[in-house]
């Protein structure tokens, strides 16, 4: 179990982490979310000893992080980068053994996660000569070629596209499967939505919402209705309803309900109204929850 | 995972990429190969040339031409005669160029023609065996026995004494001590350089980050130094192999291996300390820039000790004991360059040589100390050149031990 607690940090002009406190339990993928300065790159440095927090403290298994520890810890910076002319089974191997790992270890984990990314061919091949996604790729597997107890990945979403991202998750899936701790930051809360089974979210430097994700939105206060009537968005005459938009381009309109309003009421509603051609009501999205906790 | 195994990983790392990237092998073979092929010919280029041809009018006597080589063999000419039928066709050879000097031989006592400036060296060897030959006939022509003229002309030389004669070898330890110092220096520049540029690469390509959550800061930088230190001895072990070939060739009664291989050893153990210092120095400026652009504004900090330290260091081959060859040598950081120069060349009292070490030991130590703080607060600033008064402070925030 990784413990958070009391984290704080402070730079000169901006308070990156203000008091910010979590837990990731083993086999568990926690989604590390919030806006973009929310202090989650600081966070993780923390735990990695990159930063040293003004205050707060960091626990693995009871026994507080230290060098030895964090060997056993596998981390991938937002800020990307390998060695561009080292060949990548090197690097990987290099990494593995400055990691603990003996030399045969090194190579077989290094052969290993190249076969199961797909990248078996072009062991040989320097980073630089790799495509863009195959070094998203390479990069993952430097995060944990030795199989790490912990794995802290700064937005690996990032710049995937859908058959990435879904490619990730499984692997991030198959990790959590073999009892390794996934925390994984994101600023996009609703695109991992699906990936995260715990939820940290995180403002101003402050933990705002902890939980599984279920009991988060099934717990909540507000549902999320969306209608279309004869093709354009419809609003129902409800107390309490407040419209939404959101989504990177700001097309997704939908109303934000007490969790108690009557369905059947507003279903007549917009039967009345016109030809219904969408109906959802459903638990209110990551992003829906966020903005409920910071009320903006 | 003790911290040597993690440094001797990186430093492994730092040898062998260096090692085996195609421009440094390129290199280094383009350079020893120049030393091989340039250093006897540049050293030939230096040697006088020693023939003078000589053109002569008429038969010379046995007395002369014995005479003549004698006395062109105590001034180190390799002349030659060359049989010219007149005057006239010798003047026309001279004008030529075709021979330095005419010698007419009749009648007696002949005559020397030069065309403009006498060689000196040349001139005393004709005239001297012109004389000789002169004194020879005289003295038949007085009745003499043959050993007495012999006895006349020839009398019983000088004895001679030389106080301190001058060693072949020392010569060679010169040209060895300036090999060596230039080594040296270069070396230092070259691969200081070089640990700033390893800097700047894992900084510019995000990997640090990536290291740094594995290995501590001054593990880092101490492999970084070591690794690329390795190299640099490689290179001068292999350069002072190729000077001693190229002397053994040229000059090889100057060339003696037990000096090449303790002035061998004396400039790997002076790199050695001098190198830690200096190339701590390049890893802390390197790590105040992102870009390898920028590496050009702070690379040419170093060289504000280095160039005194080299000047100093060739001043002191002629004055080895002066004030501030003595001064340089013991107080670093010109040390490095100035004592292995002074060590060789001069007699230097062993305390001297003793606190010079201890010196830069302890700036050794203050500079990994500082330039530790200084890589550990700057290596993760990305972006905008880091002030070293910044890196100071940030560092504070990142563990060091």
């Amino acid at each position: 179990m990784l413990t958070v607690s009391g984290l704080s940090k402070r730079y000169v002009d901006v308070i990156a982490l203000d008091g910010a406190s979590f837990q990731a339990a083993p086999g568990r993928i926690v989604g590390f979310l919030g806006p973009n300065g929310a202090g989650k790159t600081t966070a993780m440095r923390c735990i990695f000893g990159l930063v040293r927090p003004d205050a707060g403290e960091i626990h693995w298994q009871g026994e507080p992080v230290d060098t030895a520890s964090r060997l056993r810890f596998g981390y991938m910076p937002e800020e990307r980068g390998l060695y561009p002319k080292m060949k990548i089974d090197d690097q990987l191997r290099y990494l593995g053994r400055l990691s603990g790992m003996s030399k045969a270890d090194a190579a077989a984990a290094a052969d290993d996660w190249l076969a199961r990314l797909g990248l078996s061919e072009r062991a040989r091949s320097t980073l630089e000569q790799l495509s863009h996604g195959n070094r998203q790729r390479v990069q993952l597997a430097a995060a944990l070629v030795h199989r790490p107890v912990l794995a802290v990945l700064d937005e690996p979403f990032a710049g995937l596209d859908p058959l990435g991202t879904d490619a990730l998750a499984r692997e991030l899936r198959a990790l959590a499967a073999q009892g390794t701790c996934i925390v994984f930051s994101s600023h996009q809360l609703d695109l991992v939505q699906g990936v995260c089974e715990d939820v940290v979210i995180i403002d101003r430097g402050r933990v705002v919402v902890t939980g599984t994700l279920d009991e988060l939105r099934s717990r909540s206060a507000v549902r999320r209705l969306a209608v279309d009537v004869d093709g354009q968005p419809w609003t129902p005459a409800i107390p309490g309803a407040r419209e939404v938009t959101s989504g990177e381009l700001g097309t997704d309109h939908h109303l934000l309900l007490p969790a108690d309003a009557s369905v059947e009421e507003i279903l007549s509603q917009a039967q009345h109204a016109g030809r219904i051609s969408s109906f959802s009501f459903e638990p209110p999205s990551l992003s829906d929850i966020f903005r409920e906790a910071v009320a903006r | 995972m003790s911290a040597w195994r993690q440094v001797a990983l990186v430093a492994r790392r730092d040898f062998v990429q260096r090692a085996t990237s195609k421009p440094f092998l390129f290199t280094m073979v383009l350079i020893v190969g120049l030393v091989l092929v340039t250093g006897p010919l540049l050293a030939n280029a230096g040697q006088p040339d020693l023939t003078r041809r000589v053109g002569i009018v008429g038969e010379p006597s046995a007395t002369f031409t014995a005479s003549f080589e004698a006395l062109a063999a105590q001034v180190e000419l390799e002349p030659q005669l060359i049989d010219v039928d007149d005057l006239t066709v010798g003047r026309e050879r001279l004008a030529a160029g075709d021979v330095h000097a005419v010698l007419v031989l009749d009648p007696a006592p002949g005559v020397v023609v030069w065309q403009s400036e006498p060689d000196l060296r040349l001139a005393s060897v004709l005239t001297g065996a012109l004389r000789a030959d002169a004194q020879q006939r005289q003295a038949a022509e007085t009745g003499l026995s043959p050993p007495e003229v012999q006895r006349l002309v020839d009398p019983e030389a000088p004895g001679v004494e030389v106080v301190e004669p001058s060693d072949p070898a020392e010569a060679g330890e010169q040209a060895a001590v300036f090999v060596g110092m230039l080594l040296l220096y270069l070396s230092v520049i070259i691969f200081g350089q070089f640990v700033m540029l390893a800097v700047v690469e894992e900084k510019s390509s995000r990997v640090v980050e990536v290291i740094l959550s594995r290995v501590l800061p001054y593990r880092l930088l101490a492999g970084k130094v070591i690794g690329i230190g390795a190299l640099a001895i490689v290179q001068i072990v292999l350069l002072a192999a190729a000077f001693y070939v190229v002397g053994r060739q040229v000059a090889p009664e100057e060339i003696d291996l037990a000096v090449g291989v303790g002035l061998l050893a004396s400039i790997v153990g002076w790199f050695l300390v001098g190198f830690a210092f200096y190339a701590v120095l390049y890893a802390a400026l390197g790590s105040t820039v992102t870009r390898q652009e920028d590496t050009q504004s702070v690379a040419l900090l170093p060289l504000v000790f280095v160039l005194p330290g080299y000047f100093i260091a060739i001043f002191s081959t002629e004055n080895p004991d002066g004030l501030l060859p003595t001064v340089a040598s013991i107080l670093p950081p010109t040390s490095p360059f100035v004592m292995p120069v002074r060590s060789t060349v001069g007699d230097v009292p062993s305390w001297q040589l003793g606190l010079s070490v201890v010196l830069l030991l302890l700036a050794t130590y203050g500079m990994i100390r500082l330039a530790g703080r200084i890589y550990t607060g700057a290596i993760l600033s990305i972006g905008a050149k880091v002030s070293l008064r910044d890196a100071w402070r940030g560092s504070a925030h990142v563990p060091s031990a």
